[in-house]
């Protein structure tokens, strides 16, 4: 197990908490985005869902779009 | 199990869009038993788009520890880009352990290089925690357009019957990524992403 991370030392992990893996998904600017911004992102998302006004769910978002066979679909083009 | 399994297992598939629940299903079939949450927030996607979090914790006290993954995601997004981000989140529950990300220094590391544009990257000194965030995306790539669907859509493409537009829209994921599994040179990716 990974070295436990008090709450007080890093935002992404709570108190009693071990953390184990933390990743990214870069934003979409060109420009250099800085180690600040991002855990100010990343801090902002985990106090969202601490005050109740995050959207969770134990399922994925799943797609509106029709499931569709591409070998049929392409057959019939 | 680890994400070349994964992506053989999808590999055959002709079916589309593929649900990143089917996903969730067969890490599950494999057994994993995280408990994992998604969790859609109100994010900059200039900046951040989305992110995981695997953690220990107590259910009660005195309980076993349990194994929890939080992913977040901008919930403003289409069903494209919310599938994508949380399909690449999801794929870091099979990271080694040599490349998890869990102290302040590391986290800090990795924020600072995943920041930086596509030009400044440097794969050999970045470190295996940075690579393996960013390689996530072709291997969610391949896992949500898999390898019999691109090859079946491959013939229309070239010969312009179907737009890159046309197949994100089946996929249901964002262009960009479309661009590169209908690229030539994903075929070698492919096969290095499944060895």
């Amino acid at each position: 197990m990974s070295q436990e991370i008090d709450k007080a030392e890093c935002p992404f992990s709570g108190h009693g908490e071990e953390l184990v893996n933390v990743k990214f998904f870069r934003g979409r600017r060109d420009d250099v985005i800085t180690a600040s911004e991002i855990k100010e992102q990343a801090r902002s998302a985990v106090m969202q869902r601490k005050l109740g006004t995050a959207t969770v769910s134990k399922a994925a978002p799943a797609s509106p779009h029709p499931v569709i066979d591409v070998k049929d679909f392409v057959a019939n083009l | 199990m680890n994400t070349s399994d994964l992506i053989k297992h999808f590999a055959e598939a002709t079916h589309l869009p593929v649900d990143v629940n089917e996903v969730l299903a067969v890490l599950q079939q494999s057994g994993c038993d995280d408990d994992i949450e998604f969790i859609g927030v109100d994010l900059d996607p200039e900046i951040l788009q989305g992110k995981i979090k695997i953690f220990y914790a107590r259910p009660v006290l005195y309980a076993e520890p349990k194994r929890f993954a939080n992913i977040y995601y901008h919930r403003r997004h289409g069903s494209d880009w919310q599938r994508f981000i949380c399909c690449k989140e999801l794929l870091h529950l099979l990271d080694p352990t040599s490349a998890h990300t869990n102290s302040t220094d590391a986290i800090d590391v990795l924020a600072e290089k995943i920041g930086l544009p596509p030009e400044m990257q440097d794969p050999v000194a970045d470190g295996i925690a940075t690579n393996v965030d960013r390689m996530a995306e072709w291997r969610a790539a391949a896992i949500l357009l898999p390898l019999a669907s691109r090859n079946v859509l491959l013939e229309p493409f070239r010969e312009g019957v179907l737009t890159l537009d046309d197949i994100a829209r089946m996929a249901d994921i964002p262009r960009r990524y479309v661009g590169l599994v209908m690229s030539p040179i994903w075929d070698q990716v492919h096969r290095i992403l499944a060895q």
